[in-house]
């Protein structure tokens, strides 16, 4: 009784309102403290340049002998010379073996400030045994890699190696180095020996030096392999599942499983914008442009401010055809870009959107040495402008084009088809929907490629994969609907139109269609309400007003027909066919010196109108008689 | 079976189907556009203000620099006000520039931007070394200028000092620098320009002497950097710059304020608006220029501004749509949360049980603060407010009628504020919303009312009404300030079809207001008779059970008389009554035959308008309370009747007259003022409840318990009276006769009883209340009928009348 009573009482609901409010409060106190943490941007060298580190330093706790430390004070304080130090008299008075020694710990002090510079001249004194003898033959290789002396430097880890086979950094920085000096096949060797005889991260890291350089030297199998073995062994390095896509794209795999690669390195770490700027870059070399706008709506604010986004998204746009999209972005490159010459390659990108192909081409014509992107760009704008055997060539070319070969097959792609080479544009298609097939746009190209063949069932394959992958897109579905009409399947046809129309009732291509297909089915009162609702949104479409009045007169509707007609006659006062339509409509009806005054208006148009001559007879009978 | 019927119940009620279609828009909508919760997370959002202010006619050029989008800045928003003068904009590889051109009468140039900063931290590898070259766009920032020298030997000299042992280092080199600028140059606010060279000479320096002594030593280690001119935003109104320093390294210009101690770091609120050795302003000399920034932190979702339009966008966001009708950023959230403050208002009402002054005041007040802050949008609704009331207070003495009354005083409280508005904008130099003009209207109305509970002393209503108010008002305030709310709001506008459904269940509850547990404290223990609430009370008596056209019939006195007449219910006579201003003097006329009598209004309600008028004198009468009436107050207070002043529901009334009644004797010695009646509660023809009302000099002769009159409980089979309530508070005897209240046996009771049943044969309200008095000469006469009777009868008799009530039908 007392718990019915309590819940007929405002208290509950106050309560469960204070939970509310509670919940508002701590979320938006968690929201707020979640944003506060500005984004880190590391900066480094890249990972070819992750040099080890001396790892017996670490491991040094003594302190320097009492010498040791007061020449230290006299470099740091006095400024004292290395080479002054060398032959000065503490030095000089001790037998060589104790001097070798004083030398080595001195070095090993200074390497804990990083002197490389002294660390070199003062080791350069020793002999290769005593280096050895002293533990410091690793921190004058790195001293020397340090100062940019790397062949020196290789040849002393060499040295330090071949004493100590098993040491990790020694090699890995010496696999480093061949591949800084280009000695790519030494380093593979030498990344594998460090593969090894190491095991867990360092394991890790050695197995992706080595699968970067087989990337470096093309082998891109080997690369893939390896890289995927790092991530066995170091699963949570954004670095290598991004450089895995790279690899995986390069190897020529299907463009989702790489593209899972990259989303992999994003999702362990979501706002290094590096990462979401390899992997836009990947999606924009393999035509996965819809994916590349998509996915920077969702990036912070850094990286959309970025130059090189701004890039990528005014690229995607274009290649959307989306030209207003991209000529924000491109807008931006022209305001921030700081090098002239990329300044330039914006006002190109801004004439290509702008549709000014000519000016473009002539601009173009004046860079002496022009880039990928240049030479892609000056194919697009000959193709557009229908110089189709230059475009040719240049696209060809850009065949060999890391970042270009994708984009410049669908360019080929294009080309064949406008020249009606249209098997040779299919087999190209079908090998690029085949590298990624969530392009949507090539099935639906191909599907027209197939149509031009008037080869419907596969036109009709293909636009059906477009469809599965946006099913949305009304340009499909409306393809759809003319290649089941093509097949004599006019209600199934008349089902896709249906369908197109409920996602945007009013797109007056497909309410064309519609009436079209409502003609074919002998169902003319309803094409006539589908031209009545294409008037009520375009009242000037003039193609319509004529085919409604074609359809109202076949009916015997003079009177709405003429309305139409005259509507048409305001819009083109010089159709002479739908002026013949009216004056028609105005005999058929009996208004005979209507029909005359539309027919004497056609003779003044065009004085040997057959069509009007005759009719002008027939009246002149009828009148007569 | 019962159980499935009543949950079938429940899914076919219409909030529940709202709550559920809007459920299933949310379920969707996240399903399909699940990263729109990124949009929520709050941005800083700064609101920077620039006011430059000149003394001179002629040729005037001003220019400065403006934010611009990069990668930390996005605007939002902004706004120029430079009336009369030409601006030009230019952007360049320094900055966006906007120049003012001509002469200007308010010689005045506003600039507001609302722009959305973010902090930025670098983490430089240790191991990145210096590149030897550059790009050659680039080679501009390593050169030396007169106040950035990087050959000078004191330079070179003082890097020999510092340098670190590994000067191929980026970070080491920067951190040498860094240190050095930072703690050995002692920060000193030096108004002017410092070259690098002063500041190591002097080794103090402004921000700007500390920055180019950081870029000479940068430049100098082939490190490319640069100037950058801005504003730090901190709330405060200020004169002062400030300038920092990024430096080139792998593609990214890194900040570095070796002033303020960022290293490779900038908190959010620096805004940057030059970069390069610039000044901030050029100005056409002697034109006794100033200047001053100010700004304010907004925190702010960002689904409020940001484009959150996906391919697959399955509902629209609702900011972006009211952006497209132009509608500024802060009308957008405030519109877009109305809903939710209705609802709120709705549930401190109908559930809490909380009063204020207008029902959807404090959320128009509460609006308008999120304008001009929470603190001066109380204080500008208190003055406003207290503006009003002095108003009302003045022209009720020039005998101003009711409506005119309320037009002065919009007028009034209108002139006032806008004094005040345009004061503060010239000092302050702040925008005010034009919103905040708005609750002006509805403070002068709500004021009529405050004015009433003073006339009436009804002190204690009015205190609850103005802390119920200020409650409501910042409940609202925080509603409106809620990023969450406003993020959530507009990037699913489907919640509104929940807060509609919400709306709709407070509007069908029945249950027992929190105000009302506290009112029937001393009821609520009773195992049976469970007490009647307000919204039970509307929700299942008035509404089911009493008719639109019954009511209506109860609010007209006249035409109740009139009906009760004809089915032979005593009622009180009419002796003139009074339709339009055109009868007043007839009405009047007809009053000089009387020596005592009553003029009422029509529709009145809770005993407002009614004038008791004992005895003739001079030119004028005597009220019960002593009070002298002349004829022309007495003709103005029926012109006021006429005006709807006391109607209950504003419409224009009718006047009429009542000849005084006598009190019974039984009553006059208990109440020597006033009369007293018996309220009667009557449900479906049956009665469930009595009490005696007995008026005192506190209630001025009025029978109405708010007012300060006795409730007695009467025993429904005896007509014997039981024990008695002054403002909630047991009593025994009569405040001002010092009789006994209870066991008082009322004369006529079975008549009473019958009375009252007649007048529901007469009138059939399904739950009425019947208020009885008794005359000396004629006995029982009914004085009026309530189609909404009040609930306090219930602490009076000491007993709900929810079963009974219910029971009943």
């Amino acid at each position: 009784m007392f718990r019915s009573r309590f819940f007929q009482t405002g208290i509950p609901y106050l309560g469960l309102a204070l939970l509310f409010v509670a919940a508002i409060i701590y979320t938006e106190f968690f929201l707020e403290r979640e944003n506060s943490v500005p984004p880190v941007i590391k900066i480094a060298p890249s990972t070819d340049e992750d040099f080890e580190s001396d790892s017996d330093l670490a491991t040094r706790q003594e302190l320097p002998n009492e010498l040791v430390a007061s020449l230290l004070s006299q470099i740091s304080s006095n400024g004292l010379q290395i080479k002054e130090l060398l032959s000065g008299a503490e030095i000089t008075t001790l037998n060589q073996q104790e001097r070798a020694g004083i030398i080595a710990e001195l070095a090993q002090a200074l390497s804990t400030e990083r002197d490389f510079a002294n660390i070199q001249i003062l080791l350069t004194g020793l002999t290769l045994d005593q280096r050895l003898l002293h533990n410091v033959q690793f921190t004058f290789a790195y001293a020397l890699s340090k100062t940019g002396r790397h062949k020196d430097s290789i040849e002393q880890y060499e040295f330090f190696t071949a004493a100590n086979p098993n040491a990790y950094s020694a090699l890995l920085n010496q696999g480093l180095l061949q591949k800084k000096i280009g000695a790519h096949e030494k380093a593979i060797l030498i990344f594998s020996t460090a593969t090894d005889i190491s095991s867990g991260f360092k394991k890790a890291k050695s197995l992706a030096h080595l699968a970067s350089t087989e990337h470096t030297l093309s082998r891109y199998d080997d690369a893939v392999k390896h890289y995927k073995k790092s991530i066995e062994y170091r699963p949570d390095s954004p670095d290598t599942w991004s450089r895995l896509g790279k690899a995986l794209m390069a190897s020529g795999e299907q463009y989702q499983q790489s593209m899972s690669a990259y989303d992999k390195a994003i999702a362990l770490d979501p706002k290094n914008s590096r990462l979401l700027l390899t992997r836009a870059n990947a999606q924009l070399i393999h035509y996965d442009y819809v994916s590349v706008t998509k996915n920077f709506k969702k990036t912070t604010l850094l990286s959309k401010n970025d130059i090189k986004t701004h890039r990528l998204l005014a690229w995607a746009y274009l290649e959307q055809g989306k030209r207003n999209n991209a000529k924000k972005h491109i807008n931006y490159l022209i305001q921030h870009e700081t090098s002239r010459l990329k300044k330039t390659y914006a006002e190109f990108l801004l004439l290509y959107a702008q549709e000014q192909y000519k000016e473009l081409l002539s601009r173009i014509k004046k860079i002496k040495s022009k880039t990928d992107e240049l030479r892609y760009l000056k194919g697009l704008a000959n193709r557009r402008s229908g110089y189709y055997q230059k475009a040719l060539t240049i696209f060809e070319k850009l065949s060999n084009s890391e970042a270009y070969k994708w984009r410049s097959q669908i360019q080929l792609a294009r080309i064949k088809r406008s020249r009606k080479q249209y098997q040779q544009a299919i087999v190209m298609f079908q090998k690029l929907i085949q590298h990624n097939n969530a392009a949507a746009f090539l099935s639906f190209e191909l599907s027209l490629t197939h149509e031009s063949l008037s080869q419907a069932e596969l036109a009709l394959k293909a636009i059906n994969h477009a469809i599965t992958l946006n099913d949305k897109n009304k340009i499909y579905l409306l393809a759809k609907a003319r290649y089941l009409q093509l097949l004599a399947k006019p209600n199934e046809a008349m089902r896709i139109v249906n369908q197109l129309l409920e996602i945007s009732p009013n797109y007056t291509r497909g309410l064309r269609y519609k009436a079209t297909l409502q003609l074919q089915i002998s169902d003319p009162i309803n094409a006539i309400k589908t031209y009545e609702k294409i008037l009520s949104l375009e009242p000037s479409d003039t193609t319509t007003l004529k085919l409604l009045a074609t359809l109202l007169i076949d009916r015997a509707q003079y009177t709405q027909a003429q309305g139409h007609l005259s509507k048409l006659l305001d819009e083109q006062s010089d159709n002479l066919d739908a002026r013949y339509l009216l004056a028609s409509a105005y005999y058929k009806n009996n208004q005979f010196s209507q029909a005359l005054t539309e027919l004497n208006n056609i003779l003044k148009l065009d004085h040997a109108h057959k069509l009007a001559i005759e009719l002008i007879k027939t009246i002149n009978l009828k009148t007569i008689n | 079976m019962a159980f499935f019927k009543k949950q079938l119940r429940w899914i076919f009620r219409l909030d529940t189907g709202l709550l559920f279609i809007s459920l299933l828009l949310l379920t969707i909508h996240t399903t399909r556009n699940g990263e729109l919760s990124s949009f929520l997370l709050p941005e800083g959002i700064y609101q920077y203000n620039l006011s430059m202010s000149f003394d001179a006619e002629g040729d005037i050029g001003i220019s400065t620099y403006l934010p611009d989008n990069s990668d930390r800045v996005e605007i939002i928003d902004e706004k120029l006000i430079s009336r009369d003068m030409d601006v030009e904009y230019r952007i360049g590889t320094d900055g966006r520039y906007a120049q003012w051109s001509g002469n200007s009468v308010s010689k005045t140039i506003f600039y507001r931007a609302l722009v959305s900063l973010q902090g930025v931290r670098f983490d430089i590898s240790k191991n990145l070394e210096i590149p030897k070259e550059y790009a050659d766009e680039l080679t501009v920032y390593l050169k030396e200028t007169s106040a950035v020298p990087v050959n000078h030997a004191e330079i070179k000299a003082l890097w020999a000092q510092i340098k670190p042992n590994d000067t191929s280092s980026t970070y080491d080199v920067l951190h040498a620098i860094y240190n050095y600028s930072h703690h050995k140059i002692k920060p000193l606010p030096f108004k002017g320009f410092t070259d690098s060279l002063t500041a190591l000479r002097l080794g103090v320096a402004s921000c700007n002497g500390k920055s180019r002594l950081f870029a000479s030593l940068a430049r100098l280690n082939n490190l490319p950097a640069r100037l950058v001119g801005g504003v730090i935003l901190n709330g405060e109104k200020k004169k002062t710059s400030h300038q920092w320093i990024e430096i080139y390294i792998e593609d990214h210009w890194v900040p570095f304020d070796p002033t303020n101690g960022h290293f490779a770091s900038l908190p959010r609120h620096y805004v940057g608006l030059y970069r390069g050795d610039h000044s901030m302003f050029k100005r056409t000399t002697n034109i006794n220029f100033d200047y001053a920034f100010n700004s304010k932190e907004i925190k702010i979702a960002p689904a409020l501004y940001r484009d959150t339009a996906t391919p697959e966008s399955f509902i629209p966001n609702a900011a972006t749509l009211m952006k497209e009708l132009g509608l500024p950023l802060q009308t957008t959230y405030i519109f877009l949360l109305f809903p939710m403050c209705t609802l709120l208002i709705t549930f401190l009402r109908n559930i809490v049980g909380v009063k204020t002054f207008g029902i959807f005041m404090p959320m128009l007040i509460a609006a308008a603060s999120v304008y001009t802050g929470f603190f001066v949008g109380l204080l500008g609704f208190s003055m406003v407010l207290l503006l009003a009331f002095i108003s009302h207070a003045v022209l009720g003495k020039f005998n101003i009628l009711k409506i005119p009354r309320l037009a002065s005083i919009i007028t009034i409280t209108t002139i006032v504020s806008l004094i005040g508005v345009s004061n503060i904008a010239i000092s302050q130099n702040i925008e005010f919303g034009l919103l905040a003009l708005f609750p002006v209207v509805i403070i002068s109305f709500a004021v009529d009312r405050i004015h009433q509970m003073a006339n009436e002393s009804n002190w204690h209503d009015l205190l609850y009404s103005a802390a119920g108010t200020l409650l409501t008002l910042s409940l609202c305030y925080l509603v409106f300030s809620s990023f969450l709310l406003q993020g959530i709001f507009s990037l699913y506008p489907e919640l509104l079809l929940t807060v509609l459904a919400l709306q709709l269940f407070i509007g069908s509850w029945s249950g027992m207001r929190i105000s009302e547990i506290i009112r029937f404290r001393h009821l609520m223990g009773h195992q049976k008779n469970q007490v009647l609430s307000i919204n039970g009370r509307n929700r299942d008596l008035i509404y089911k059970h009493n008719t639109e056209t019954l009511l209506q019939l109860a609010t007209n006195k006249l035409e109740t008389k009139k009906c009760l007449t004809q089915s032979g219910v005593p009622c009180p006579s009419t002796l003139s009554s009074c339709h339009s201003y055109s009868e007043v003097d007839t009405f009047l006329a007809s009053m000089s035959g009387q020596q005592d009598f009553v003029i009422k209004p029509n529709k009145g309600a809770r005993g407002s308008g009614i004038l008791l008028l004992a005895e003739k004198k001079d030119n004028g009468f005597l009220s019960t309370s002593r009070k002298f009436w002349p004829k022309p107050a007495i003709k103005q207070h029926v012109e006021e009747i006429l005006s709807g002043s006391f109607s209950q529901n504003g419409d224009e009334d009718d006047a009429y007259i009542e000849p005084m009644i006598k009190q019974h004797q039984s009553l006059k010695s208990i109440a020597p003022l006033g009369l007293c009646d018996i309220r009667l509660i009557i449900c479906n023809g049956q009665l469930i409840s009595a009490m005696l009302r007995v008026p005192t000099l506190k209630s001025k002769g009025k029978a109405n318990i708010h007012l300060g009159a006795i409730g007695v409980s009467v025993d429904l089979e005896t007509g014997l009276t039981g024990r008695s309530l002054l403002y909630g508070k047991e009593i025994q005897k009569h405040p001002d006769s010092g009789k006994l209240l209870g066991l008082v046996q009322l004369p006529f009771w079975p008549e009473i009883n019958d009375i009252a049943i007649q007048c529901y044969i007469s009138i059939p309200l399904g739950y009425m209340g019947v208020d009885i008095c008794l005359d000396e000469n004629v006995g029982p006469l009914v004085l009026e009928v309530n189609g909404r009777p009040g609930l306090e009868i219930q602490n009076i008799n000491k007993e709900g009348i929810h079963d009974v009530a219910l029971g009943a039908f």
